[in-house]
């Protein structure tokens, strides 16, 4: 499995109580697979996905096991950490006007971990960099690099970050409820770069959303969660038809439609 | 363009409005200057009075007065002092020196120390070390610089005989050598405001995103401090530590008086004290525009340190 979290939780303690975020949460993405998870605000879906990178607050305990193409981050050294960080896995962060550093050019941060982290020679660093832009197409690429992230519209920025975040060839995408953020035609295109990319270098990608349809669309397999625990697991097309626990039902009923019910107009008129 | 220009009649304005209060302030003071310029009591007659204000224009109206001095000090000529008897533009230039240098060597103290203390409190916390900077800065601000200008005396030049008592040295080194006691007395109460903003600058820029991110690709610890807390927490340090600076260089009197310096602020305190006005007031002066050219030069760096200014000064 390319990543491969057992028994996952995690727990902050605050004044005196534990705080329970995540609940034995045991998940796997194989590479080629688009795994969803999906569920509502605050049920341990992004700190899930930071977890994978280490990332989760200062002071949270966190006990399982979790490997990213067969390199232990839990438990795991600093060295592994990094390796995972740097190479084997990528985050798409939410908001791309937020994720990159204001003062820096895109072409910098682009090639950021290239160069600083990867040590990698500037001038292939910014080749590369030129080319994965035009891969998410982004026009005048060599104009962008220069540019700084307020010249650029959110929609173009977001395609900038899966650039970013393919720069170090990873296998695992961490996709934190990565086009939320963009208006639904971005969103569209930006969904279609994904894919395409996806599928050429055989992504593994862990897609976090709260958006149902998306999920279904969108994932081969879809985890459904609820209060730091998994509660369901379906393949994406039985999303919507299959699904068994209590709590995905409901998730299920309260997604509008814009064919409105004949009881709510009932009730509104 | 039209952002510069606006600028600079800002700056006209302001030099003119600063300049006629400090004037205007000078004609308001208590004491009238005629008696200290004839000197001897037995000398002042009517005649004599006529005669001394005739000759310094004192017998002019206000504006009219105002008028002959400004214009003469925007050719560079400050107006003779009247207890030297001397250019007051040579006066200063024989003490600037050593203000100039007192001042230079005290930011150099108060930004490394306030700067490194900043960034090890943002490091640290919520952490006793952090507290500790606070309470330490916090503290040794609160005392007023000459007790621990006596106290550096006392210890470092009279206790140790580490440090001269007093002067400013002449040549490089001794200045230097000269001018490190005064210079930590004036640094003290500039470490706590300086830490505190680097501190609180950099304490925001680590709960970024953009910082989370670069973390999250692998970037080592030292440099994301660098290239994005550090790297973005410029813009309000700068200004402080100009701020700082800026006022340091109007506010060296005390300093300079415990440790016997002779610069700007020894010679403003004696004029104020002689009822030497030509030479209040070019002092004066020379402070409101040190205070315009060093903030005026923090808003050139600005935008070379956050590019989001620029764009914003060319959409207004």
């Amino acid at each position: 499995m390319l990543l491969d979290i057992e028994n996952l939780s995690l727990s902050i303690q605050a004044k005196g109580h534990t705080n329970k975020i995540l609940d034995s949460v045991s998940l796997a993405v194989a590479a080629g697979e688009v795994v969803g998870l999906v569920g509502e605000s605050g049920s341990g879906k992004s700190t899930t996905a930071r977890a994978v990178l280490r990332l989760h607050p200062e002071g949270a305990q966190v006990t399982g096991r979790i490997q990213v193409a067969g390199i232990s981050v839990l438990p795991g050294t600093d060295r592994d950490l990094k390796r995972v960080r740097s190479s084997e896995a990528a985050m798409i962060h939410q908001d791309p006007r937020a994720a990159f550093n204001p003062v820096r050019r895109i072409g910098d941060s682009l090639t950021e971990r290239l160069v600083q982290v990867l040590r990698a020679d500037r001038g292939e660093a910014h080749a590369k960099g030129l080319a994965l832009l035009e891969a998410v197409g982004i026009r005048q690429p060599d104009r962008r690099m220069r540019q700084y992230p307020h010249e650029l519209s959110g929609g173009m920025l977001q395609r900038v970050m899966i650039a970013a975040a393919l720069t170090s060839d990873p296998k695992l995408l961490l996709a934190d409820e990565a086009t939320s953020a963009l208006d639904v035609t971005t969103q569209a295109e930006v969904l279609a770069i994904l894919r395409d990319l996806q599928q050429e270098r055989d992504l593994g990608v862990l897609f976090i959303t709260h958006d149902l349809h998306l999920a279904a669309a969108y994932c081969d397999r879809v985890y459904v969660m609820y209060r730091g625990c998994l509660v369901e697991e379906l393949a994406g097309t039985d999303l919507f038809i299959a699904a068994r626990h209590e709590y995905t039902k409901k998730l299920l009923s309260a997604v509008p439609t814009i064919t409105a019910r004949p009881s709510t107009t009932e009730a509104t008129a | 363009m039209k952002r510069v220009i606006y600028r600079l009649l800002g700056m006209v304005l302001t030099l003119v409005v600063s300049s006629f209060i400090i004037f205007a302030a000078m004609y308001a003071a208590p004491g009238d200057p005629v008696t200290f310029l004839i000197g001897n009591p037995e000398n002042i007659t009517p005649e004599r009075i006529a005669e001394v204000r005739a000759q310094y224009n004192l017998d002019q109206p206000l504006l009219v007065q105002y008028w002959l001095w400004a214009s003469s000090a925007f050719t560079g000529d400050l107006g003779v002092s009247f207890q030297y008897h001397q250019g007051v533009g040579d006066l200063m230039a024989t003490r600037l020196p050593a203000t100039l240098a007192l001042v230079a060597l005290s930011s150099v103290f108060f930004i490394v120390a306030g700067i490194g203390l900043g960034i090890l409190a943002a490091l640290r916390q919520g952490r006793r070390t952090d507290s500790t900077v606070t309470a330490f800065t916090t503290l040794a601000s609160s005392v007023p610089s000459f007790v621990i200008g006596l106290l550096l005396v006392s210890v470092f030049a009279v206790g140790l005989r580490w440090f001269p008592v007093s002067g400013a040295g002449d040549g490089f080194l001794d200045r230097i050598h000269h001018l490190i006691l005064p210079a930590l007395a004036l640094a003290v109460g500039a470490v706590a405001i300086i830490s505190r903003v680097t501190r609180q600058s950099m304490v925001e820029q680590l709960a970024t995103d953009h910082v989370e991110a670069a973390r999250s690709f692998g970037l080592s610890a030292s440099k994301v401090v660098r290239r994005h807390v550090l790297r973005n927490s410029w813009g309000p340090i700068l200004t402080m530590v100009a701020l700082v600076v800026a006022s340091m260089l109007a506010g060296t009197v005390v300093v300079e008086s415990v440790f016997g310096i002779s610069g700007v602020g020894k010679l403003l305190v004696d004029a104020i004290n002689t009822h030497d006005f030509p030479v209040v007031q070019a002092v004066l002066l020379y402070m409101v525009v040190t205070y315009m050219v060093v903030t005026t030069m923090v808003d050139l760096v600005h935008p070379l340190l956050d590019p989001r200014i620029k764009a914003r000064n060319k959409n207004s």
